[in-house]
């Protein structure tokens, strides 16, 4: 699919091989081979499951089968898991997207002493190994609360990171805010919180979308900080290294196909929705062109 | 600070800093300097001894850490294959981000990227597994090797350094593209062309503009691709097995053995070569903090 | 009386820099009223502190007598245009224009009918759902102003709202803000650098420099009668000769300057032997008949160069070495003498038509060439 994209043909006339077809070609094969090795794998895992064999494996092929997916689907422990990793995913979001918020008006609407101190201390979980993060979150929690390993040990834990990606998109965001909207707001009697209510949160809506799914995202596949933090309760994530680790039938890879499926789907949602907004955002644009034609007939 | 409080009134600051307070205070600093206390304190089994005569600061941990060559060689195993990763990651994703960004007015840039995104958004552990699968001993490529008359006996992928390494690759290859790819993208493609049109060769261009512009870039995502790296516990775990051990495997022992103090002077270890890799990498690449964290 | 704005003795200092210095005058109600200054001057300042974004350092603001000093921008009876107009891209015509409204908790419906009057109002009738990046620029223009009329302010204070359009536009704008303003009868204080426009709209207008008040007055008044010269230079297209004050008689000042001795009126009293200004707008010079004499100031040098500008053609006139020429317009009505480069011509202008003012104290914006002002 990719190849097609920067080698097209238009040198038909031209003497074989020019230097820059030799680039367009060199790139197309560049393209086509990353993408084989991102993609390859993935689709390998996905076309395992239809193997009527108890290994996953495509060779030998035992021939098409769909048990695989009743197996996974009539498994309890995974379903438990699943509905864990979704409290702990809805938890995250409700403790990272405020701090995150908060992280960045500071950061973008503060002028305080040690400001950049405090940024590089809100950040530094971004550049810390996950399990460093759930260790140290571990033995803070039990050793002065009494707090073991359980979910909501995790929570706190991947709050401390998913947090500093929530605020990195907030203040993306903030840093292209016309403030004089606000001093609009103001001006034309807001209090301080109604002007936040109707104008920062509609603005940063997208942001607070895009902030809560990667949180959900980041929260739903991580591993590192959840070992840790878990304690007896299981998530996706664990149950999932659970069953590789004891060797596993294709069930999981079952699971795998749904979870890339799934992905895929909403990839392709995203990108059409992007598109309709493109097209919207375009049609007023067109719009205001008009009025402005209009207004210079009018006047003239 | 006179113009927050009109913005936000006193309510809204007080619930900022708060906010600030409590995820900086209780959530990363508190458990990170515990940690260091812990790391610094010696392993007492029995609780009453916490506290008392015995719970003094020593380095002994350390000591324990360092004077063990199994642990040694693994220490040093983790950064050789973590910088390997790291380069080798730079190698592929530099052209590609370039390639990505050169094409940005092409209207399949949208598609390509979200065919970037899907294998990224797809659990960390489910993408370790697929290779598992494809590495296996008689997996996919050992068959198609064979099957092509290359090989006569499957080759051992999994369980071996090798193996580790092409995992890791895969699995952090796209930390290293995605920050080179903006700021390749906030390059004037005309200082591009201005190069070619002066007669520029090649790779000229790309060592007197690309690269310096992409800098920060380049050095946020070999930060970001050394630290998952040498904090990765799952690709090892997967594709390593008990043959190719990781430093986070030696952390998680300790944890696992109840030595919290030895498992937190492990994990200070780690922290402070991550320290070290992302001060060397700054000071390389002459970046600041805020170039890197975007 | 009711809804006077006064201002007394307002200074305003950000750190070391003293960006309002002294500024006092009293605003009626129902005053077009124009702060005019070149930028930096604080003019945006003193809007920002009427408006309540900053406080004065020292001196009150008051309105109906009541001094608003810590009362927060949303509480003032004021109601403020950006420059940006500041207009919420999220809402609809309709919700910007009844945003003010709906944040006092007015119910929908007599919102709905304020709305619908303001649309009435500024010719945007059916409207309402729009949005914002639909508009036209002056569309947008008018809908900023709606929203702030919608919530009934004391004082419309407007910040340069006109400078982003294109000239026609802009001049069109001007008669509908005047028109607006009477029929509402609310004080508008507008702000702006573009004296064409302070003069054309205003009632009053306040020609500000460097934090201070240089002169207020009518807009024939500050044009016609500068006090200062940063007034006169400023305000306006004018020659200003440099020379130095020779005697007084008849009246008049008598000055010697590089193009002769010269007679202009001196309300300042420049005594003799001081150094002075002579200011003369080119459309008071003329190109005088050759040998003519008489009361009248007359100049006689050489045509640098002339510039078309439609209505008006500019001679540009200076003697050997001279830095300053002297620009004379004429107007296009069909009878302009023809002139040519490098000719020697006399032009003549009445002494009461110039004006002696003592030089600038303090450096005055020098370099304010007439290209630099538009």
């Amino acid at each position: 699919m990719t190849s097609t994209v920067l080698v097209s043909a238009d040198a038909a006339s031209r003497p074989w091989l020019t230097s820059d077809q030799v680039m367009r070609i060199s790139v197309g094969v560049y393209l086509t081979a990353f993408f084989l090795y991102m993609f390859l794998p993935l689709v390998y895992m996905m076309l395992v499951t239809f193997n009527d064999s108890r290994i996953p494996t495509l060779t030998p092929w035992k021939g098409f089968t769909l048990r695989w997916f009743q197996e996974m689907w009539a498994d309890e422990r995974m379903w438990n898991s699943v509905i864990k990793s979704f409290i702990i995913g809805f938890w995250v979001i409700v403790l990272s997207v405020p701090l995150g918020l908060a992280g960045a008006l500071f950061m973008t609407r503060m002028r305080v002493l040690g400001q950049s101190f405090v940024y590089a201390v809100l950040v530094s979980p971004v550049l810390m190994p996950g399990i460093i993060i759930g260790l140290s979150t571990l033995v803070f929690w039990d050793t002065q609360f009494r707090i073991g390993g359980r979910w909501e040990l995790s929570v706190l834990g991947q709050t401390s990171f998913i947090a500093a990606y929530c605020m990195l998109i907030f203040m993306a965001r903030l840093t292209r805010f016309d403030r004089t909207l606000e001093e609009a707001a103001l001006d034309l009697g807001a209090t301080p919180f109604q002007a936040f209510r109707t104008i920062m949160v509609p603005y940063m809506r997208p942001a607070i979308l895009s902030a809560s799914v990667l949180a959900f995202l980041q929260s739903f596949e991580n591993f590192n900080t959840t070992l840790f933090t878990i304690g007896n309760d299981i998530t996706l994530t664990m149950f999932i290294a659970g069953k590789i680790r004891a060797g596993t039938t294709p069930a999981l890879n079952a699971l795998a196909f749904v979870m890339v499926a799934f992905t895929i789907a909403a990839g392709i949602v995203y990108e059409i929705l992007r598109r309709r907004e493109a097209a919207r955002t375009e049609a007023r644009a067109r719009a205001a062109r008009q009025a402005e034609l209009a207004a210079e007939a009018g006047a003239g | 600070m006179t113009e927050a409080l009109q913005r936000f009134g006193y309510a809204g600051v007080g619930a900022i800093l708060f906010g600030v307070l409590f995820w900086g205070a209780l959530l990363i600093v508190a458990p990170m300097l515990l940690m260091v206390d812990l790391a610094f304190r010696p392993y007492l089994p029995n609780p009453k001894d916490v506290g008392g005569p015995l719970d003094v600061y020593t380095i002994q941990n350390f000591a324990k850490v360092f004077l063990d060559p199994l642990n040694v060689w693994v220490f040093w195993k983790t950064i050789y294959a973590s910088i390997l990763v790291t380069v080798v990651s730079l190698l592929i994703g530099y052209p590609l981000s370039y390639i990505l960004v050169r094409a940005g007015r092409s209207a399949w840039i949208g598609i390509l990227m979200i065919g970037l995104l899907i294998p990224f958004w797809v659990n960390e552990i489910l993408r370790t597994f697929a290779w598992q699968l494809l590495l296996a001993r008689y997996g996919f490529i050992n068959t198609v090797l064979m099957g092509l008359g290359l090989i006569d006996d499957p080759i051992q992928f999994t369980n071996t350094d090798f193996g580790v390494q092409v995992g890791l690759v895969y699995a952090y290859i796209l930390f290293m593209i995605f920050p080179l790819y903006s700021t390749m993208e906030s390059l004037d493609p005309n200082q591009v062309d201005a190069a070619r049109d002066l007669g520029a060769p090649f790779w000229r261009i790309h060592w007197d503009i690309v690269v310096p512009h992409s800098k920060p870039g380049i050095a946020s995502g070999c930060i970001v691709t050394f630290m998952l790296s040498a904090g990765s516990y799952v690709v090892p775990e997967l594709l390593g097995g008990t043959r190719s051990i990781w430093f986070t495997k030696l952390i998680y022992l300790q944890f696992d053995a109840i030595n919290w103090n030895l498992g937190s002077a492990y994990g200070f270890t780690l922290v402070s070569l991550c320290l070290v890799f992302i001060l060397l990498v700054m000071a390389m690449f002459r970046v600041s903090l805020k170039d890197i964290a975007r | 009386m009711a809804n006077d704005l006064e201002l007394i003795d307002v200074h305003k200092k950000f750190g070391d820099f003293v960006a309002v210095h002294g500024v006092s005058v009293a605003i009626p109600q129902g005053e077009f009223f124009s702060f005019l200054g070149p930028s930096g001057c604080g003019k945006t300042t003193i809007l920002r502190m009427i408006s309540g974004f900053i406080d004065p350092t020292s001196g009150a603001i008051k309105l109906a007598g009541r001094d608003l000093n810590g009362i927060g921008p949303n509480k003032r009876p004021t109601a403020l245009i950006f420059q940006n107009l500041a207009l919420f891209p999220l809402m609809s015509v309709a919700d910007n224009i009844g945003y003010g409204l709906m944040v006092r908790g007015v119910s929908s419906a007599e919102r709905r009918k304020v709305v619908e009057r303001m649309l009435e109002l500024i010719a945007l009738r059916g409207y309402g759902d729009k949005r914002i990046d639909e508009l036209s620029g002056g569309q947008k223009q008018r809908v900023a102003i709606a929203r702030a009329l919608a919530v009934e302010p004391k004082v419309l204070l407007l910040d340069e709202p006109l400078s982003a359009l294109d000239l026609k536009l802009r001049q069109h704008m001007r008669q509908e803000l005047r028109a607006i303003q009477r029929s509402t009868g609310v004080t508008f204080i507008y702000i702006t650098h573009d004296q064409g426009e302070a003069l054309a709209m205003s009632d009053r207008v306040a020609v500000m420099s460097q934090g201070r008040i240089e002169q207020v007055g009518p807009s024939a008044e500050v044009y016609n009668q500068p006090q200062t010269a940063f007034v006169a230079s400023f305000v306006g297209e004018n020659n200003a000769i440099a020379g130095k004050v020779a005697a007084s008689e008849y009246g008049y000042a008598v000055l010697d300057t590089p193009f002769g001795r010269l007679r202009a009126a001196n309300p300042r009293n420049v005594a003799a032997g001081e150094a002075a200004l002579l200011f003369v707008r080119p459309e008071r010079v003329r190109l005088a008949a050759p040998g003519a004499n008489g009361a009248d100031n007359v100049v006689e040098s050489q045509v640098l160069d002339g510039v078309f500008e439609g209505p008006v053609a500019n001679i540009l006139l200076a003697n050997e070495g001279q830095q300053r020429p002297i620009t004379v317009s004429l107007s296009n009505d069909g009878n302009t003498p023809r002139v040519a480069r490098g000719e020697r011509r006399r032009i003549t202008f009445s002494p009461d038509d110039a004006i002696l003012l003592p030089p600038a104290s303090r450096p005055v914006a020098e370099a304010m060439p007439a290209e630099a002002r538009a």
